[in-house]
């Protein structure tokens, strides 16, 4: 185990940790706007991705207009999402919510194979299959490029949700939802704006990780459970936790499976969790609103 | 009798109970073929295994996503026990709730002072793990190609080799599971799984031992995914990783929901429910899932009880909201 081969290591796995943080973000955002967990996070992605492949290869529109049109229907998603899975059970109690998600994904899932079928696809816009050398190590565009993006999106999103009025309005819905509402805000606009939001930042991710991976159908559940396990070792709703979160979580992964077992890559982020659950389990960053009694 | 819980059980109840059993009992009558006798079987382990659910999510309210881990736990104990080990089948299927059960504790130990998703986030990883152990240990597992040439149970001289012996089996095991959870809900532990379910504050306040009680929740509701799973095993004789997906847990969880999480019976008729509703839309093959998903949150939204719930409402509408 030469020291070449350990940095590279490091360098994938902070680069399929980002993949996560950047993931891990639309689950974030749920919990700061609208306090829920959305199993189907991961499936926006996957979405996403398919959306790329088919906006960018079928319909070989230039990256950027593939881009805006995969957020675009990915926001539009969401807000679909919103009334049928959240809407209609905003009074159930938290383990409904849970399983409509969950009841949701699998239903996503399914049209999805339905209509792209279960056959993989390339997609590799916008930096094709080029790699950058730097002495012995490699490095791939779109690794940075992903990470680029997901450091301006938490920055953004740490602005919206603590320096704007609407980014205020939705923390203080999803803190207490009916003190909120007497108080003038508008709750059920704002779960509209939230349900968006998570959908593009879901698209988004698709798009950037569609290049990365294969575009299949399985991307979504896999990336979705480990970018929650990401947004846990941050710390629950933090916003710069789960990008801190995702980067933990990839180098450990990727460590693990080159130093100990490749067969057990996936039962690393769990153990990971399981640790983090056991001894810390507020993760980095803490929980900013205890656990209502 | 008072372990059958017959307090419970009055007047019509009694009649309607009786009528269920005796057609049961009839049912491998109609069924012609090998296949439909199978499926009948199916239905029934199907049953055991959403009951075992129903007491962890139903009645204490914890949203785990193993249970179909403790199915393949129990279904692998049994095809490794007598397979590969050539134990007695009976052996091996009281070893395999047993098992189950186990790692039932194994799993709540760790993770019971985690609430709500955290909790279900770390059932998930279990299942994830649980799966990826069974692809990988092939020297005991024998990874994805799975174990074949599980023998079947033999009862005195006769071998229950017949799928139609599998069923009474499968039946006996149901109707005592049942009278089980009857008799547990009535039971101070039962109630106790209630109250934390309801208030897990005010159950601590009023000294349920949390910590105890959860655990026996675990551990019931993993004992009755083995002995499932170890079923499973005989009516399949074949064990393979990839009979235990997501799709399998997604599906115990809808049986339960659509169903009806507030009762026993529930499980029971979730499991009828969704084992025969694949059958009557097999020219929509395709879409499964995605009437599974969608049927799932529609139930969430208008039947929050389940069929159970709308059975007991129109009960109650029928006699006057009387006798109830």
């Amino acid at each position: 185990m030469d020291s070449v081969y350990m940095v590279q290591t490091l360098l994938t796995g902070l680069a399929n940790g980002a993949i996560y943080g950047l993931v891990a973000l639309g689950f974030v955002l749920l919990v700061n706007a609208v306090n829920i967990i959305n199993f189907a996070q991961g499936e926006f992605v996957m979405l996403g991705a398919f959306l790329a492949y088919t906006f960018g290869a079928v319909l070989s529109l230039p990256f950027w207009a593939a881009f805006l049109l995969v957020l675009a229907s990915s926001a539009l998603i969401g807000v679909l999402f919103e009334r049928t899975a959240y809407r209609p059970l905003r009074q159930a109690d938290g383990p409904t919510y849970l399983v409509a998600t969950m009841a949701a994904s699998v239903a996503i899932r399914n049209i999805a194979q339905n209509i792209w079928g279960s056959v993989p696809f390339a997609y590799d816009e916008p930096f094709g299959r080029r790699v950058i050398a730097l002495g012995s190590y490699i490095l791939v565009p779109q690794h940075l490029f992903i990470l680029g993006v997901t450091l301006v999106l938490v920055a953004l999103l740490w602005l919206f949700f603590f320096h704007t009025r609407l980014g205020k309005l939705m923390r203080a819905a999803a803190q207490d939802r009916d003190a909120a509402r007497l108080l003038g805000v508008p709750v059920r606009r704002i779960g509209t704006y939230t349900f968006m939001l998570a959908g593009a930042t879901g698209g988004m991710a698709g798009i950037l990780v569609a290049p990365v991976y294969f575009v299949n159908l399985d991307m979504g559940f896999i990336m979705g459970l480990k970018a929650f396990v990401a947004a846990i070792i941050g710390g629950w709703g933090s916003i710069p936790g789960a990008l801190l979160g995702g980067l933990l979580l990839g180098l450990a992964e990727q460590m693990g499976t080159a130093y100990i077992s490749s067969a057990y890559k996936d039962a690393f982020a769990f153990l990971v969790l399981i640790g983090f659950l056991l001894f810390l389990p507020r993760g980095l960053f803490g929980e900013r609103v205890a656990e209502k009694a | 009798m008072r372990w059958l819980a017959v307090e419970r059980l009055r007047g019509w109840r009694w009649a309607l109970v009786l009528l269920a059993v005796s057609a049961a009992l009839c049912l491998p009558w109609l069924a012609g073929t090998p296949y439909s006798q199978g499926l009948l079987n199916l239905t029934i382990i199907n049953s055991i295994l959403v009951l075992g659910f129903y007491i962890i999510f139903g009645l204490t309210g914890i949203f785990t996503v193993s249970q179909v881990a403790f199915m393949a736990i129990g279904a692998y104990t049994v095809a490794i026990l007598t397979a590969d080990h050539h134990w007695s089948p009976w052996l091996a299927l009281a070893a395999a709730p047993c098992t189950a059960a186990l790692f039932g504790i194994l799993l709540g130990l760790p993770t019971l002072k985690l609430k709500s998703h955290y909790l279900t986030m770390a059932t998930i990883g279990f299942t994830e793990v649980v799966r990826l152990v069974l692809i990988n240990w092939e020297p005991v597992t024998h990874g994805p190609s799975g174990i074949r040439g599980i023998p079947t149970p033999v009862l005195g001289a006769a071998p229950l080799d017949s799928s139609r012996m599998l069923y009474y089996l499968c039946l006996a095991v149901l109707l005592l599971a049942l009278a089980g959870v009857g008799r547990l809900r009535s039971s101070r532990l039962g109630r106790g799984l209630e109250a934390i379910r309801d208030d897990e504050l005010a159950a601590d306040t009023c000294g349920i031992g949390l910590m105890r009680y959860k655990i026996m929740a675990f551990a019931l509701s993993a004992f009755l995914g083995g002995l499932a799973g170890g079923l499973y095993a005989f009516h399949m004789r074949y064990v393979a990783p990839d009979a235990f997906t997501l799709e399998q847990t997604i599906q115990t969880l809808a049986m339960l929901m659509i169903g009806g999480r507030t009762a026993p019976a529930g499980s029971v008729v979730g499991a009828v429910a969704l084992t025969y509703l694949p059958e009557a839309l097999r020219s929509f093959k395709d879409w499964y899932m995605a009437i599974y998903g969608l049927g799932l949150v529609a139930v969430l939204i208008f039947l929050p009880d389940g069929l159970v719930g709308l059975f007991r409402r129109s009960w109650r509408r029928l006699m006057g909201g009387a006798a109830v």
